[in-house]
């Protein structure tokens, strides 16, 4: 936990980048090879992406989530054009000391 | 006239594209290290093909924040020719020296086989000497090769795959160039296609014209 207001904690923020605006080739294979062709029905879509989780110091758990979301767009973790950011989540890490 | 072939981690095209232009037609090459690159004293900058630090996040997503392309984004404002071929391709796209993207191929599998190209655009310092619209035969071999662009009328396409779309790219796009058209990317791979010994029944080398043409425009000052 952090120990006073300035320092604040360590938080896990966990994002995804996904595709936006154009296919997904990979899971559409997931959903047609894997998912349908076992049988199952009633899913009827698969999005793939990457996850990334970041371990980062923050005031808060906003503030955590604020600064992931920001450099991933600056540092172009992400392409805005064709990418979309998911924020996942987010988990309290403690102090970090 | 001198020319850096880039090498990263991971970089497997370099020793090729120094081949050609060294043996094919005669230009001077050398292979550098891209944390030992500087810009001065060459004229041109090819980044071969391969998978540049392992194609962690995205393919040429690594590279492209290296201080080399620091050094190739100051060649390139100065109107040097600066070529990317497949994973160099995808590293000036991560740049930003090219528009667009280079997305995972669809259908999402990796391509390797002889694919013809079309040439649309004459008028740059890789594609002089090709006839507007000529057919080019080169072979490919990648798995992030799927060019996508949100706005298809502004951008310079050079190359477009002639019958078959191998990879889902939009408008069948293989290659593109700056708007000053001296920075020039293609996902296949011309300096596969430039020796006889090296081309398949059927092809002719694609490739060699693509070299000569570097190698007219640097002698006739680009």
């Amino acid at each position: 936990m952090p120990m006073n207001g300035v320092k604040g904690g360590r938080y896990l923020v966990h994002v995804a980048i996904t595709l936006k605006g154009s296919r997904d080739p990979e899971g559409e294979t997931i959903l047609k090879d894997v998912v349908t062709a076992s049988g199952l029905s009633g899913v009827l879509k698969v999005r793939s992406g990457k996850y990334l989780g970041f371990v980062i110091s923050a005031p808060n758990a906003e503030g955590a989530v604020k600064a992931v979301a920001d450099l991933c767009y600056r540092l172009r973790i992400y392409n805005p054009t064709v990418h979309e950011l998911l924020v996942l989540g987010v988990e309290d890490e403690g102090s970090g000391d | 006239m001198r020319v850096a072939v880039i090498r990263f981690p991971g970089t497997n095209g370099d020793l090729d594209v120094a081949h050609v232009l060294n043996r094919v037609v005669g230009l001077r090459a050398d292979v550098v290290w891209h944390e030992k690159f500087e810009g001065e004293g060459y004229d041109a900058v090819v980044i071969p093909g391969g998978f540049s630090y392992g194609d962690w996040l995205r393919a040429g997503a690594i590279a492209s924040r290296s201080p080399a392309l620091k050094e190739i984004r100051e060649m390139a404002s100065d109107g040097k020719p600066i070529l990317g071929i497949c994973n160099g391709f995808q590293i000036l796209v991560e740049s930003g020296l090219l528009p667009g993207a280079l997305l995972p191929n669809d259908p999402p599998r990796f391509m390797a086989r002889w694919v013809r190209v079309k040439v649309l655009n004459t008028k740059t310092p890789f594609t002089a000497m090709y006839n507007d619209g000529e057919v080019a035969s080169m072979p490919i071999a990648h798995g992030e090769g799927r060019y996508y662009i949100d706005n298809t009328i502004s951008v310079n396409a050079v190359f477009t795959y002639h019958g078959e779309n191998p990879n889902g790219s939009i408008n069948s796009i293989a290659g593109v160039a700056s708007g000053d058209g001296n920075v020039v990317g293609l996902m296949p791979h011309p300096e596969r296609a430039s020796e006889d010994a090296l081309v398949p029944r059927g092809h002719g080398k694609g490739g060699l014209k693509l070299w000569l043409s570097l190698r007219e425009s640097l002698l006739r000052g680009w």
